[in-house]
């Protein structure tokens, strides 16, 4: 088994034996090739790896510069108008109560013979916007309001003490009906009013991210 | 650059060295192989000078012809097959030659091959081993017979004819010459005949033609020859010669003509220097013009070719790769060159940009909250308050538009987002659409009983048109109405003590915001 090995061993040595000097030069040959093209080729892929990376730092620093600029001229062009809706109330949390004593107030003032109301839980409307901030909120808590008046300024009234309370309430439908008969004596009902509110706060939370809340806001509007 | 080339030529007594030059071959060195030292003449002349490739030419007596039907197989079977047929039938032949002819279109339908077994004379055999002792770069051998067919290819007119043409050497007192019949351009039967000066008083082209003769009985025995036509014989020879040899008796059967060789040689496409004198001269231009395949590569005498061969495709595809990493270096180096100046200059851009962050963080005060979010917060809120509509707001508007039509009675005021709007809202539509939908204030009025109806519809329609008038209303419409004079609408109404008890006519308003 040995010697068939080795017979078998030096026949290969003898068959190529005749091109040793060009054999090892053709390895010499590979060899250098393959090292000159590999160094040529991973000393390219560093500079353009670097290229790369210098060209994203500057897409990062342009985008950085923009928002700076952008945020300069936003400042500007604000002014004080944010802090005054923030003392408003409409950024940042609720004031529920707030809203309910001064029904209690005013209608005491009035006098009226009846006032009812309710406040939905409030709910975020993830949409504002095709181009609203992520992480921007707006929220609303719908109020319904039933009342007999005793004329249409009583109407006003409540809007006027309402509107003096921490957020923003917008209108989403109202009804105000007169009665059949009028009458000028105190605490007699003279119309009804059937109101509902949609009332909005605003926050910025960035590491929240709402996708699930979804509300539809077409379901609180019954009044 | 291409390496020298040579011929050598070996018959049965000669040997014949030439120089490949432009325009046919240029005869260095010539050898007779009866003289005793003609090995050791030759041994000298290889050693003399060195030498490029060899194309060696066979021209002997020794060559057989046979036809032979093999089964139809092919591959390594059809190899193995052939060569154990060519050992059958050629036991002491040095070189078989094996060409298919056709195949047989009936019964097995076999392959017919011809088999041309060539024997050496020893003299040549150790001519072959002297080259190969030298380490000759031979390229390989020809057969003359075999490479003879070539000019069929060329000169269909000679494809069933006898052949005659004269195996160079012999010195003046013997010649020999080579007789050899084609059928369709294949080799049946080759001879070489070797004349003397004079022969029981014959000339050697007296003998030359009674073996033409003798070929003829034994071509027509073998029924080669169809019985009744004529032999066609072609004389491969010199004028001089061919003339010789026509100048006897009148034969009917055998149909003699002469090919000149320079006629040959034109029609060939060879461009000589110096005009041919023999057939072999002229197969081996066509070798050399044509670069032919060599009809025999023996394994040991073309050995030191081969290496030669291997030696350079190594060579040159070292050379090659070398040549092809540093074209693919030199172009990535200069990429590398051109993204090294991208990234300078973005170098620089970046820096400027650095330099424009620092100014405008200084020129921007710090905020609590992103001036986007703040601006948005803005934006919503300013939406909401003119989209908002207030009670005052509305009532402001109907009163302003009221002035003057204290007659008609307001009943109910009922201000809305437009219905179709809420309930089939879009899925896709977002808060500020919701805004910006249209609101509508429904008024129901109430008219005085006593005013006729001409009179309240005036009435209706100038209070319509007071609305109207108001900038923030778009549209006003008659909803419903207890007096409606369209004609496509039922009118009535009831006259007399009934009409008292009655309640007053109702109008409703639709306005659009």
């Amino acid at each position: 088994m040995s010697s068939h090995y080795n017979l078998m061993n030096s026949m290969q040595k003898e068959q190529f034996e005749p091109y040793k000097k060009e054999l090892k030069f053709a390895v010499v040959a590979v060899l250098t090739s393959i090292l000159l093209v590999g160094f040529s080729y991973s000393s390219n892929g560093n500079t353009f790896e670097y290229y790369e990376k210098l060209n994203g730092q500057r897409s990062g620093l342009k985008v950085e510069v923009d928002g700076l600029v952008e945020a300069r001229d936003l400042l500007a062009d604000i002014g004080t108008q944010f802090e005054n809706i923030k003392v408003q109330g409409f950024y940042g949390d609720e004031d529920r109560l707030s809203w309910v004593e001064v029904l209690k107030v005013v209608s005491d003032r009035l006098k009226l013979p009846n006032l009812k109301y309710s406040i939905s839980p409030q709910e975020k409307i993830l949409k504002i916007s095709d181009n609203s901030v992520p992480g921007f909120f707006l929220s609303q808590s719908i109020m319904s309001i039933e009342a007999d008046l005793l004329h249409e300024g009583d109407m006003l009234d409540i809007s006027e003490a309402l509107s003096m309370q921490p957020g923003l309430f917008r209108l989403q439908g109202c009804e105000l009906n007169k009665g059949e008969s009028s009458s000028v004596y105190k605490n007699k009902k003279n119309m009804t009013l059937k109101c509902s509110l949609a009332w909005h706060t605003v926050e910025y939370n960035p590491d929240e991210i709402v996708e699930e809340e979804v509300i539809d806001l077409g379901t609180e509007t019954e009044m | 650059m291409t390496a020298k080339m040579h011929t050598l030529y070996l018959s049965d007594q000669y040997l014949a060295f030439s120089d490949v030059v432009k325009g046919g071959l240029d005869l260095k060195f010539s050898l007779s192989l009866d003289e005793p030292d003609a090995a050791l003449k030759f041994k000298a002349f290889l050693n003399d000078d060195s030498f490029g490739l060899f194309n060696v030419f066979t021209d002997v007596m020794g060559t057989e012809t046979r036809q032979e039907n093999i089964p139809h197989v092919t591959g390594k079977d059809r190899e193995l097959l052939l060569d154990r047929k060519g050992k059958s039938i050629f036991p002491a032949a040095d070189f078989i030659w094996k060409e298919h002819i056709k195949r047989e279109k009936t019964a097995r339908r076999d392959d017919v091959f011809l088999l041309i077994g060539i024997t050496l004379p020893p003299v040549i055999k150790n001519i072959l081993d002297i080259l190969q002792a030298s380490e000759s770069k031979v390229v390989g051998v020809y057969s003359v017979p075999v490479l003879q067919q070539v000019l069929f290819k060329e000169l269909p007119c000679f494809s069933r004819s006898l052949v005659i043409s004269r195996v160079l050497g012999g010195g003046n007192e013997a010649k020999s010459f080579r007789q050899s019949f084609y059928r369709d351009g294949k080799l049946v039967i080759s001879r070489v005949n070797n004349v003397t000066g004079m022969d029981a008083g014959k000339s050697e082209y007296d003998q030359l033609f009674d073996e033409v003769e003798r070929t003829y009985q034994f071509l027509k025995s073998a029924k080669q020859v169809d019985v009744g036509s004529a032999l066609k014989v072609v004389s491969l020879l010199t004028k001089k010669e061919s003339e010789l040899l026509f100048n006897h008796k009148p034969h009917y059967d055998i149909d003699f003509s002469y090919a000149n060789f320079n006629q040959l040689a034109q029609k060939l496409g060879l461009r000589l220097s110096k005009p041919c004198s023999s057939l072999p001269e002229i197969l081996a231009n066509i070798v050399v013009l044509k670069q032919l395949k060599p009809n025999f590569t023996p394994t040991d005498l073309c050995k030191a070719y081969r290496i030669d061969r291997v030696k350079k495709a190594v060579m040159l595809s070292s050379v090659l790769t070398l040549f092809s990493a540093v074209i693919i270096s030199s172009w990535l180096w200069y990429e590398k060159g051109l993204t090294q100046d991208d990234i300078y200059s973005l170098e620089t851009n970046i820096s400027n940009i650095e330099e424009r962050r620092e100014l405008l963080a200084k020129d921007t005060p710090e905020t609590e909250l992103p001036p986007k979010v703040m601006k948005q917060s803005i934006d919503l809120f300013d939406a909401i308050e003119s989209r908002g509509h207030k009670p005052e707001k509305v009532l402001s508007l109907i009163s302003r538009a009221y002035k003057g039509y204290h007659d008609l009675d307001i009943r109910n005021i009922v201000w809305e987002e437009e219905s179709e709007k809420i309930e089939g809202r879009n899925e896709e539509a977002s808060f500020f659409d919701e805004l910006n939908a249209p609101k509508k204030i429904i008024i129901t009025i109430r008219t005085d009983q006593a005013l006729n109806t001409r009179h309240v519809l005036q009435r209706i329609n100038d209070f319509s048109e007071s609305l109207l008038s108001q900038p923030e209303i778009k549209k006003v419409e008659q909803e419903k109405s207890t007096i409606d004079i369209r004609s496509t609408a039922k009118l009535e109404k009831t006259f007399g003590r009934g009409e008292t008890l009655k309640k007053a006519p109702e109008l409703t308003l639709v306005i659009t915001l």
